[in-house]
């Protein structure tokens, strides 16, 4: 091999080094400081009617394994979200203003609940709609949110801010990397909780 | 000078009148409910349930359809919630219902706080190691889905998830439901039930609660576009019957006075004069109420509605004074000269009236003691009240003698053939003569029973017509005896001679069966057995549903459950009408719906022995009080009748007289009972009142037509005339009770006076 040639293969690793330290510090820097709750919202909002595919795990207390359900999550700005069991049971929840609505395997209404009464369904609710939706004030009204993680990776906590003695929510944690919203965890005070994970949809990159 | 003075007095009288007027009605209660069919004395488990119908808590419900008018139909769900919190944010309803199935955890916690107490029954087998072990399959599936947090929330306490079973029991009788809320038939019109705070009788509240209804429904049609409300529900109909009333009373008002005063100037001449045909009147009402209200101690509304119909003869009585006082050479010689033929009219009438004071029916013997009292009181006050106070000046010419001429003679005859062919008419239909269907004599214009009838039948609200009622000492009892009754009473909905029925032990089991289905359940021990069996193999915590047994073992050692200890006032008020505090215990009624075989039911329900139940068709039992009360006013009439004639005899003692003044009377009233049986389909106890009144202004006729020299001819037909007028106009009311009395006294009082020309004609033939 030429000994030059070593050289200045030599000499592009080191500004290649160097040049990596820096990109990589630039990176450090951005990921101490966590994106505000406005801006990121802004990012991940959900602007139009739009499907997306999850998985939900559900850890109860009394139960010695996860309880595994698959389905599909639809949310059409600004308050209306469905929930759509599909496996292993058919089952639809309707969450529209005030009401949540249960619908059964054939779409019939089976039950419905007024959400105005019912503070932990509202919590969820109003967490995962304000989420969505991009609602800040709306968020900040009902819970303490503390972001965390960089605009890459990011990750909001969500806890109620009046929680009497009959909320059972303790809190709302929302993962995403980037735009994307990659997970719901629901977590209540005795230690269940229920996670969501949304799974790459071909709409959405 | 004298006629001033007369002015000042007569201003005085009306005066004194007035204030009379006003210390009598505020001393004196008056009541506007229609208790016209309910029995004082009689059967008092009909009596019971008559009130509790009318004034219990089901007599708050509003019955409310709201359908979109344009052709894009909204969604029923959205319309139907939008509507129901609106009416929730009046204030003014305890509940609102629309038909959708609340499982939030307010909704549920009575249910499941008292769930192994509560009905449905509880069925051992569920708390079998099998029946425990399908429960946890069906909570691990459960889980999966939506319903996920409510069944984590109650399922280590309640694992087979009786709490929603429970809570489905008291949902509301299933009106067809699409979508979750109650639509109509055609799947247009949203339905929904409401129960006002006010009682049934506060007419006032609930018309203020029928205009909150209605400005919601007008609040939501921006956002929904033209909507057509339909409301009803008893305190509903009762605001629109007097609405409707007091329209219909100031249209008739509005004409007939202008109307009458115009008639009776052209003919007295004098504006002065107008104001003192009404004083007998009106000295009449108010005795006869206050005589009423004295023993009573109250007034009905009806009393006055056709006590004044029946009074309205006293008008004639200053008309005939009036018109003869000039001639007379003043008012008080007029008064004496008059006063014969004054008394024999008003005492036969009075005597007419006087037996119905006898009725049991309190709206009868109250309408008898104030036309008798305002009768007499009237008389008197045109015989010795009227020449003080009205002046002899200026007083119109008195009506010259009309001699009637002979040729009306010749219309006896036919006159008497009408009448035989009248009784042979009423003969011939002598099985229908009087109208069968109760709800032709309900004070209901029938546009709003259909209303009501179809809002009804969407709702699947029952319009109670069969009814068992349970006697009982206490509650308890009351349960367990309805309890006995439930069995048979399943089998025959689900055999369809009846589609259902409503019971408070269809909630609340007696004291007895808790005991009974608690101890069936396997005892602590082995409930925790079969639970760890049924846990087998499935991904439950060892332990996980310790909340379960200790929940049951509580339970068991605990008390029973009373429905006065449901800790919901609106669960608690599902029951008040079905269990009646009676004055000698409790009665507890069974509400039946849809029943197509009477005597089925009546059989089964004999069989299960159970005592103290009785069976009750109410619209039967209503037909039966109605035909008792309309034999009894047929019979104190006739004793009436007879009275009238003894004293035409005792005053008259010509048999020629006495069947002169009678024969019209008694021809009128039989004509017109014909041609209104044949023309209403059917008599009812309206037409009957109207027929008394025929009766009443037949002898005034009779008797003035009389009078030497036609004198009165002219004054009887300015009566007739005006009692014609008027009454025709009532004819032309929509409230069937106003039109009924309208065209029977229209055709009476021309049948009177027409007759009573055809028999007091000719002069020249009559004794002197």
């Amino acid at each position: 091999m030429h000994e030059r040639q070593v050289l200045r293969n030599a000499a592009a690793g080191l500004v290649a080094a160097v040049l990596a330290c820096v990109l990589f510090a630039g990176i450090g820097a951005a990921r101490a400081e966590a994106p505000d709750l406005e801006a990121l919202l802004k990012r991940i909002a959900i602007k139009s009617a739009d499907d997306v595919a999850y998985e939900e795990r559900r850890y109860l207390g009394a139960l010695t394994t996860p309880l595994v359900s698959r389905g599909h999550l639809r949310f059409e700005p600004p308050d209306r979200l469905i929930k759509k069991v599909e496996a292993p049971r058919r089952e639809t929840a309707v969450a529209e203003r005030d009401r949540l609505a249960v619908l059964n395997g054939e779409g019939v209404e089976i039950a419905s609940m007024d959400l105005a009464v019912n503070n932990d369904l509202r919590l969820i609710f109003d967490g995962l709609r304000g989420v969505l939706s991009g609602d800040a004030a709306a968020l900040r009204s009902a819970f303490d949110a503390r972001v965390a993680g960089d605009a890459k990776e990011w990750r909001i906590e969500l806890t109620p801010k009046a929680a009497g003695g009959d909320t059972r929510m303790r809190s709302i944690v929302v993962t995403g990397a980037g735009e994307r919203i990659e997970s719901f965890e629901i977590r209540e005070r005795g230690g269940d909780r229920s996670n969501i994970r949304l799974l790459p949809s071909l709409q959405r990159p | 000078m004298t006629a001033l003075r007369h002015v000042w007095r007569l201003a005085a009288a009306f005066l004194l009148l007035a204030a009379l007027a006003a210390a009598l009605f505020s001393v004196v209660p008056t009541r506007a409910d229609m208790t016209i069919l309910l029995p004082e004395r009689g059967d008092g488990d009909l009596a019971l349930l008559f009130r509790s119908l009318r004034q219990g808590p089901a007599n708050r419900a509003f019955l409310i359809g709201l359908a979109p008018e344009g052709a894009a139909a909204a969604d029923p769900r959205l319309l139907s919630r939008a509507f129901k919190d609106g009416l929730e944010k009046t204030g003014r309803f305890e509940w609102v219902a629309n038909g959708e199935f609340r499982q939030d955890r307010a909704a549920i916690e009575p249910f499941f706080a008292h769930r192994y107490r509560l009905n449905p029954p509880l069925d051992p087998a569920e708390f079998s190691a099998t029946g425990l072990r399908s429960a946890l399959e069906r909570l691990l599936d459960l889980l999966h889905g939506v319903a996920a947090p409510v069944v984590a929330e109650i399922m280590t306490a309640d694992p087979t998830l009786r709490t929603l079973s429970v809570a489905a029991l008291w949902t509301p009788p299933s009106a067809p439901a699409r979508q979750g809320v109650w639509v109509d038939g055609a799947g247009r019109q949203v339905l929904l039930l409401a129960r006002t705070g006010a009682t049934g009788f506060d007419l006032a509240a609930q018309e203020s609660a029928m205009a909150a209804v209605r400005s919601v429904a007008d609040g939501l049609e921006p956002a929904f576009g033209k909507l057509r409300l339909n409301l009803s529900g008893p305190s509903v109909i009762a605001v629109e019957s007097k609405t409707v009333a007091e329209a219909e009373s100031r249209r008739l008002i509005l004409i007939s006075v202008p109307l009458i005063a115009g008639m009776l100037l052209l003919f007295l001449r004098r504006i002065a004069v107008l104001p003192v045909l009404f004083l007998p009147l009106g000295c009449g009402f108010l005795a006869g109420a206050a005589v009423v209200g004295a023993v009573f101690g109250y007034v009905h509304a009806t009393t006055l509605g056709f006590g004044v119909t029946l009074l309205g003869v006293a008008v004639d009585y200053p008309l005939h004074l009036l018109s003869r006082a000039r001639d007379a050479g003043g008012v008080a010689a007029a008064a004496r000269k008059i006063w014969p033929g004054l008394l024999i009219a008003v005492s036969t009438t009075i005597l007419a009236f006087l037996p119905l004071v006898m009725s049991s029916f309190p709206g009868l013997a109250q309408l008898g003691l104030f036309s008798v009292t305002g009768l007499a009181v009237a008389v008197a006050v045109t015989r010795w009240g009227l020449p003080r106070l009205v002046a002899d000046q200026g007083l119109a010419a008195g009506p010259s003698p009309v001699p009637l001429p002979r040729w009306l003679r010749l219309l006896r005859l036919p006159a008497l053939l009408a009448g035989i062919a009248a009784v042979a008419a009423l003969g011939l239909r002598a099985e229908s003569l009087w109208q069968q269907d109760l709800a032709a004599l309900s004070p209901i214009p029938e546009a709003v029973r259909a209303r009501d009838q179809a809002l009804r039948g969407n709702l699947q609200v029952p319009d109670p017509r069969y009814v068992l009622t349970v006697s009982a000492t206490d509650v308890e009892t009351a349960l367990r005896q309805s309890e006995r009754l439930l069995p048979s009473l399943a089998a025959l909905r689900d055999s369809k001679v009846l589609d259902g029925f409503e019971m408070a032990a269809l909630y609340v089991p007696s004291h007895a069966a808790q005991a009974e289905r608690l101890a069936a359940l396997p005892p602590d021990a082995a409930l925790r057995t079969h639970l760890e069996r049924a846990q087998q193999g499935l991904p439950f915590k060892p332990g996980a549903f310790e909340p379960f047994l200790q929940a049951l073992a509580a339970v068991r050692a605990g008390p029973p459950l009373s429905p006065a200890d449901l800790p919901e006032a609106t669960l608690r008020a599902r029951l008040e009408p079905l269990l009646l505090q009676a004055d000698d215990g409790i009665k507890a009624l069974i509400l039946l719906r849809g029943v197509r075989n009477p005597a089925e039911l009546q059989r089964a329900v004999d069989e299960t022995g159970t005592t103290g139940v009785r069976y009750l068709d109410i619209k039967q039992s209503a037909q039966d009080l109605m035909d008792g009360y309309r034999a009894e006013t047929l019979r104190w009439v006739s004793v009436g009748g007879a009275l009238a004639l003894a004293l035409l005899i005792a005053t008259l003692r010509a048999a020629r007289a006495v069947v002169m003044v009678a024969a019209p009377v008694v021809l009128s009233v039989l004509i017109t009972t014909a041609v209104m049986a044949q023309v209403a389909g059917g008599l009812s106890i309206f037409h009957l009142l109207g027929l008394l009144m025929v009766a009443g202004l037949g002898i005034d006729y009779a008797v003035f037509l009389r009078e030497k020299e036609g004198e009165g001819v002219r004054s009887v037909a300015l009566c007739a005339a005006t009692s014609i007028a008027v009454f025709a106009l009532l004819a032309t009311a929509s409230v069937p009770i106003l039109s009924q009395i309208g065209w029977t006294v229209a055709i009476g009082s021309l049948l009177s006076f027409v007759l009573g020309l055809v028999f007091a004609a000719p002069p020249a033939e009559r004794a002197a």
